[in-house]
């Protein structure tokens, strides 16, 4: 895929786009029968991991967080997403205690639960990265480039304007011209990624899936909402928004009874793999690894 | 006392000279504010029911005119407002909602006023209140007609106020999960609870009743949406709840992914509706029709070699010096297209190529009967 091709409806149909953002925009037997699921065929080592853990206690009625729940459930997750024993290693396998570690959480509409953001501060100062070495770094370029290590935690949303607003399009603060990223260039925000101050860098995504958005974000509507009571979390962004996007269409055809197709289509899923390489959005080729909770898991 | 400033100057009509407007307005509506705002506010004892609190509406003008007066209560049940609003003009609104401001100024934006209501206790959450002032009225029912989800509230409780118009629901405004989204003469509204409780609902509904009460009724919908065939025979019918009237890219993407790029020539002169049709009997895909009328004949002769270029590639696409009826085949479906004068039709997804024409002409014949 082109980074500057136009696509259109008819690359969907045609099954010129990945499969997973195919389906997406047309639902999935409509998108199946066009591409013949060649689009999501696994590639010879390409894979990816994608951590999703839950707990029912994690909200109470009111949407409250228990945050002994969430500390729990973040614990698991880095421990599955590392394979390490405790939470302690997993952590310091993913960050080093002289890193100076950037927290980039959604910033309003829909914010990612400052819960969980406290939640990873506590755990980066157990294990000894200074509470001076632990910043929010969500806005300009200048603030990732002042980080040695980066931790993406947006919520999961739909997004009106770029089909997903979640992990891919955490960063586009960084990109200084955000506005930039909302029209056909909103495929492209996997090129933020690779910004100087920026490449590299992201140890890992963290997806807040505790009350996810299914339609109409980042500006709120409660209808669309709903209690997923989540963590998702991979070393790869693209599997980490491509799980997170199959989990909002089946919310959206649960909702409705029938195919609703997310518009515009999440380009940015398929953009990021096929041209800039950030990771995998073939479904084939990530296993996910499910903990908790399984009631409506949707993936 | 601001009410009355506002009424001396209203303007000449909906679409005359607005931008040349705007400063007066927000002057006028600012001064009206501080006014309201110097006014003494009972702040307790109003019980949670749904009429509105009756001693503590006071009119706040978003604007100048008759059509941007709203009475907005400085109490409901336990949830008390601030005294003044928040504007956010379209220089602002990013700040405000970066995300999502190209929707409303996708509509013709005028101003935002935001209020927000608080409790004494955390449980009972916030409500808040955005007073979207549009240039028209068919700007407002444009936002609306973004979803027509959710349960159907009629905040005057005097039912239907205009006549039955089968292309749209004839809802004006419509509740879900503590948001209730309103159209108003050439205000859009959304008040939302953040925590939906039985108490929340009622003061919500309370609130929205209390603006529009003083307002004028609603007059009809865009009249593009009078245009929409409502039937091909028995092969095609119209699915009401998924007609939306816009005039930007962005909503026709949000609605029905057609292309990155503005291909129809869309604009703030742009009247457009997308609506989508079932095909007879079950499993058929949707079938979608989008009807626009242009500011000229050149920019719609000019909107369909576009959209011909790109999405009918080869011969097919080729448009003739004077654009007729036609249909290609498209990946398996049909795109169907007929445009005369200012005007044109466009059938997306249609089963057939005797459907994806006779839809499309059908819809021009609509658009062409006066």
């Amino acid at each position: 895929m082109s980074k500057d091709h136009a696509i259109t409806r008819r690359d969907f149909v045609r099954g010129t786009v990945g499969a997973v953002v195919g389906a997406s925009a047309l639902g999935r037997g409509a998108a199946g029968a066009a591409s013949g699921h060649a689009q999501d065929a696994p590639r010879p080592g390409r894979s990816a991991r994608v951590v999703i853990v839950r707990d029912e206690r994690a909200l109470d009625a009111s949407h409250d967080v228990d945050t002994a729940v969430l500390d729990r459930m973040l614990a698991d997750t880095v421990m599955r997403v590392t394979g390490q024993k405790t939470a302690n290693a997993a952590w310091l396998a993913l960050v080093k205690p002289t890193d100076t570690v950037g927290l980039v959480p959604t910033p309003h509409m829909n914010p990612t639960h400052p819960e969980l953001v406290d939640a990873v501060r506590r755990a980066l100062v157990g294990v000894g990265v200074p509470a001076g070495q632990i910043r929010e770094a969500q806005g300009g370029i200048d603030l990732p480039t002042a980080c040695t290590a980066l931790i993406a935690m947006p919520a999961l949303k739909a997004h009106w304007l770029t089909g997903i607003g979640t992990v891919l399009k955490d960063y586009i603060m960084y990109s200084g011209r955000p506005r930039n990223y909302h029209d056909a260039n909103s495929a492209n925000l996997g090129e933020i990624w690779l910004l100087p101050g920026v490449k590299g860098k992201t140890r890992l995504a963290l997806v807040d899936a505790l009350r996810p958005l299914c339609d109409k974000g980042p500006q709120p509507d409660p209808r669309y909402y709903w209690d997923y009571k989540g963590l998702i979390a991979s070393t790869d962004p693209v599997a980490a928004d491509a799980v997170g996007l199959q989990i909002i269409m089946a919310k959206r055809r649960a909702l409705r009874g029938e195919e609703w197709p997310l518009s515009p289509p999440p380009l940015c899923v398929s953009v990021a793999d096929e041209t800039f390489g950030l990771g995998t959005c073939r479904m084939s080729e990530i296993a996910i690894d499910k903990a908790g909770w399984a009631q409506e898991a949707l993936v | 006392m601001g009410a009355t400033l506002a009424l001396e100057l209203t303007p000449a009509g909906p679409r005359g000279n607005v931008r040349g407007q705007k400063t007066v307005r927000c002057m006028i509506g600012l001064a009206t504010l501080s006014l309201l705002a110097t006014c003494p506010h009972p702040a307790e004892g109003l019980p949670a029911v749904e009429s509105p609190p009756q001693s503590a509406a006071r009119p706040v003008s978003g604007g100048v005119g008759a059509d941007t007066i709203v009475s907005l209560p400085k109490q409901a049940g336990p949830w008390v407002r601030t005294d003044s609003p928040r504007r956010i003009t379209e220089e602002t609104i990013f700040d405000y909602m970066d995300g999502a401001g190209e929707l409303y100024l996708a509509y013709r934006f005028e101003h935002l006023d935001v209020y927000d209501y608080t409790a004494p206790e955390k449980r009972l959450g916030t409500i808040k209140v955005e007073l979207y002032w549009m240039e028209t009225p068919d700007d407002a029912f444009g936002l609306l007609s973004n979803d027509w989800g959710g349960e159907a509230v009629d905040l005057r409780g005097q039912g239907d106020s205009r006549d039955l118009h089968p292309a749209v629901p004839s809802h004006d405004a419509l509740y879900g999960g503590g948001l209730l989204r309103f159209w108003s003469g050439n205000l859009y509204g959304r008040v939302m609870a953040s925590r939906e409780s039985p108490e929340s609902r009622a003061q919500v509904l309370a609130i929205a009743r209390s603006i529009v009460k003083e307002r004028p009724s609603n007059g009809q919908p865009p009249e593009i949406l009078s245009k929409i065939p409502v039937r091909l025979g028995e092969r095609l019918v119209l699915r009401p709840d998924r007609t939306c009237f816009f005039r930007s890219h962005y909503v026709l993407n949000s609605v029905y992914y057609l292309a990155p790029n503005d291909v129809l020539g869309l604009g703030p002169d742009v009247d457009a509706s997308i609506s989508e049709y079932r095909p007879a009997g079950t499993g058929g895909t949707p079938v979608r029709l989008i009807q626009a009328v242009y500011p000229s004949t050149d920019a719609a002769a000019a909107a369909l070699r576009t959209f011909l270029k790109l999405y009918v590639p080869g011969p097919a696409g080729q448009v003739p010096a004077k654009p007729a009826s036609a249909a290609a085949n498209a990946e398996g479906k049909w795109v169907g297209w007929a445009a005369a004068d200012r005007l044109l039709a466009i059938v997306l997804d249609a089963p057939g190529e005797r459907d994806a024409k006779e839809l499309a002409s059908a819809a021009l014949a609509a658009l062409m009967h006066q």
